[in-house]
């Protein structure tokens, strides 16, 4: 697999959603690409606009109130903007699918999960509905679900969390996509099952090939199933870059502060410090603070961070940082260490 | 399954004996009986008052008439009209059916009209369309049946007048009081069904509106929560189209709830269609009932309540079967 090969290439992405308050710039001008067999994961805090970047992408967004403002998705070189309603339903599913963070509501409860992976493959597929349940049977055993020629006839409610997670990738996996977004999909489970549902999602990629974009706020996930990073906030990138520089040289600010925030088995475990929290909220999207969004909350900012949005530039590597002061403070923090 | 349905019908038979007992000490609440105002004509001697209180039971206890009730409820009698001297039976039969012709014809026209518009307002919500369908359904809720339906009458002659000014034609375009036509007993069988569907039309929608306005509203608000719930999106996701996210995942559900209550509407498809029935003078339930309660003519007021009683029971029990049907979630053990 040509690892250079861009899979999804998000340009200047813009969704708004317009309220009776005004225009809320949930993702505002995001860029990213996917490369083909890679993972990224796209982190933030809640209201980054990290979900409605993926939502965006499967055109997903109810609109209105929501509306892509600008940009252009390119999803093997055709831009998934100027995408017909029609035409998107084809996609989806199919060449991209869609697992969520809420695998208990998820599904819906009066069909039974064979059902609901066989209709996927009915409608893209266009087997007929024994053939599917067969595919569906199939599904359910890739996914490690014991007993599937008996699970497949089962409701959700008879299925636990992380059981009915599986069933999500097994019907999200059923088409064979090109690409696969992860919405938080072990936000809502137990640590253990967290680390299965990881363990079958990284086995599944490689013996499917595909594209993920992972998207979550947490960093121990991140470390465990991404080869890039995208973190955002505030509906922008503010740093951007192959997993292991992020985690052991961050640049941002914002992004230091989140891996501090995190306990840390080597660190904690040396300078018996506390944790650092991140000092004050997510701002409010309808009232973003001038120039860089990051800077109320931001030790190092400056005067001068008020004065226009820093832009995204390279640092060397390909590792992008959204600050005007990362070189600065690099320096400040190779003194300090 | 079975030994639940073996249990719940156990259960009816207290509920029933209750039901019944408690019909008829409301009914001996009332003050007099069937024979006050003959007790008040002078032309009734004393002898013939004594001699049809011993043929009616009334010189008894109201517990021994009770008893001997429960007694003939049992040789399924529901024991005799005092005013016809028939059997209530005979009394009830006909106008049963004629009020259920009637509400079963406004039952269908309910859900046909209810549930397209319920679904479509929540699909489109907050749009023109939907805002008058909500405006109209207030309006629905609002106006009295009756009222309404001699609203609906008044129209029909207006609009007789206005089709006899311009356009020469003299007649009704639909039949606002009775039944059937005069010429009903000359018609086929097939005249006489359609005679009766055409008389209906215009009463049993006046007894569906509210009903039409209320199931819109209730199953545009069920529409709306499950089409913001996380397994729409899910389908979305998936690819379907939008006909099939409305109607195979999201309606599936919204109308949980109305098949739990389709059981309740059984007695209700016997307990007439009220003052409407009055208003156009359809020989159903409500016109027989008034009278028989003004005569205190109880027996046949029982036998309607019994009726009611067993359909209530019956349909609450289909009512939870059917429910197990519709959501898988729901078993009983």
């Amino acid at each position: 697999m040509a690892k250079s090969e861009k899979l999804l290439d998000v340009r200047g992405l813009k969704t708004y959603f317009d309220t009776d308050e005004g225009t809320v710039k949930a993702v505002d001008g995001v860029s990213f690409h996917i490369d083909k067999g890679e993972t990224l994961a796209v982190v933030g805090e809640s209201g980054s606009g990290k979900s409605v970047t993926s939502l965006s992408i499967m055109r997903l967004i109810p609109t209105p109130p929501g509306r892509i403002a600008g940009g252009e998705m390119l999803f093997n070189g055709q831009d998934l903007v100027k995408k017909s309603e029609r035409e998107m339903r084809q996609i989806r599913g199919n060449d991209i699918s869609m697992i969520f963070q809420e695998p208990m509501t998820s599904l819906n409860p009066v069909y039974t999960v064979g059902d609901q992976i066989a209709e996927a493959i009915v409608l893209h597929q266009g087997k007929t509905q024994k053939q599917a349940m067969k595919m569906a049977t199939e599904m359910l055993e890739l996914v490690g679900i014991p007993e599937p020629a008996k699970r497949v006839k089962n409701y959700p409610h008879q299925m636990s969390g992380g059981m009915r997670q599986r069933v999500m990738i097994a019907m999200a996996l059923s088409c064979g996509p090109q690409l696969l977004i992860a919405d938080e999909p072990t936000t809502a489970l137990d640590v253990t099952i967290q680390a299965q549902i990881l363990e079958l999602m990284k086995k599944l990629q490689n013996e499917i090939g595909m594209s993920i974009l992972f998207i979550t706020h947490d960093l121990g996930v991140v470390a465990e199933i991404a080869d890039r990073v995208v973190v955002m906030y505030a509906g922008r990138a503010v740093e951007e870059g192959d997993v292991v520089p992020i985690f052991t040289k961050p640049k941002m600010p914002y992004t230091m502060g989140l891996l501090n925030s995190v306990p840390r088995v080597d660190k904690a475990a040396v300078h018996q410090e506390r944790l650092e929290a991140i000092p004050g909220n997510v701002p409010n999207p309808l009232y973003l603070p001038e120039g860089c969004a990051f800077h109320p909350r931001c030790k190092f900012a400056i005067e001068q961070c008020k004065a226009a949005i820093p832009d995204l530039v390279d640092s060397g590597n390909g590792h992008m940082v959204r600050c005007i002061r990362w070189d600065e403070i690099q320096k400040e923090q190779a003194v300090v260490a | 399954m079975i030994p639940y349905i073996i249990r719940r019908i156990i259960h009816l038979i207290p509920t029933f004996i209750g039901a019944t007992l408690l019909a008829f000490i409301i009914s001996q609440l009332v003050p007099g009986d069937f024979l006050n105002s003959m007790r008040l004509s002078p032309d009734v001697r004393p002898e013939t008052i004594a001699r049809l209180e011993q043929s009616f039971g009334l010189d008894k206890p109201w517990y021994t008439q009770y008893f001997l009730w429960m007694g003939s409820l049992l040789r399924f009698d529901l024991g005799q009209s005092f005013s016809g001297n028939q059997p209530v039976s005979a009394v009830i039969t006909k106008p049963i059916i004629n009020s259920l012709i009637l509400v079963g014809i406004s039952l269908i026209m309910l859900y046909a009209v209810a549930i397209p518009l319920g679904v479509f307002s929540a699909v489109r919500q907050y749009s023109v369309a939907d805002q008058i369908i909500s405006a109209v359904s207030y309006f629905g809720l609002a106006i009295p049946n009756f009222f309404f339906a001699q609203v609906l009458i008044l129209c029909i002659f207006l609009f007789r007048s206005f089709t006899r000014e311009y356009f020469d034609y003299n007649q009704l375009i639909l039949p606002v009081a009775q039944m059937t036509s005069s010429n009903y007993d000359t018609l086929t069988a097939f005249g006489k069904f359609k005679d009766v569907l055409w008389h209906a039309l215009m009463p049993a929608f006046v007894v569906a509106t509210s009903g039409i306005a209320g199931l819109t509203r209730i199953l545009r608000g069920q529409m709306i929560e499950q089409l913001s719930s996380d397994y729409i999106r899910t389908a979305r996701s998936k690819g379907l189209d939008e006909r099939k996210i409305n109607y195979k995942h999201a309606l599936r559900i919204a109308i949980i709830p109305f098949v739990a209550t389709i059981g309740a509407l059984l007695p209700g498809l016997i307990g007439g269609a009220g003052l409407v029935e009055i208003v156009v003078s359809w020989p159903g339930i409500t016109p027989t009932l008034l009278q028989a309660l003004t005569a205190q003519d109880i027996y046949v007021v029982l036998g309607f309540l019994i009726i009611s009683t067993l359909l209530l029971m019956i349909g609450n029990l289909i009512s939870d079967l059917l429910l197990a049907v519709v959501d898988p979630r729901i078993r009983y053990n």
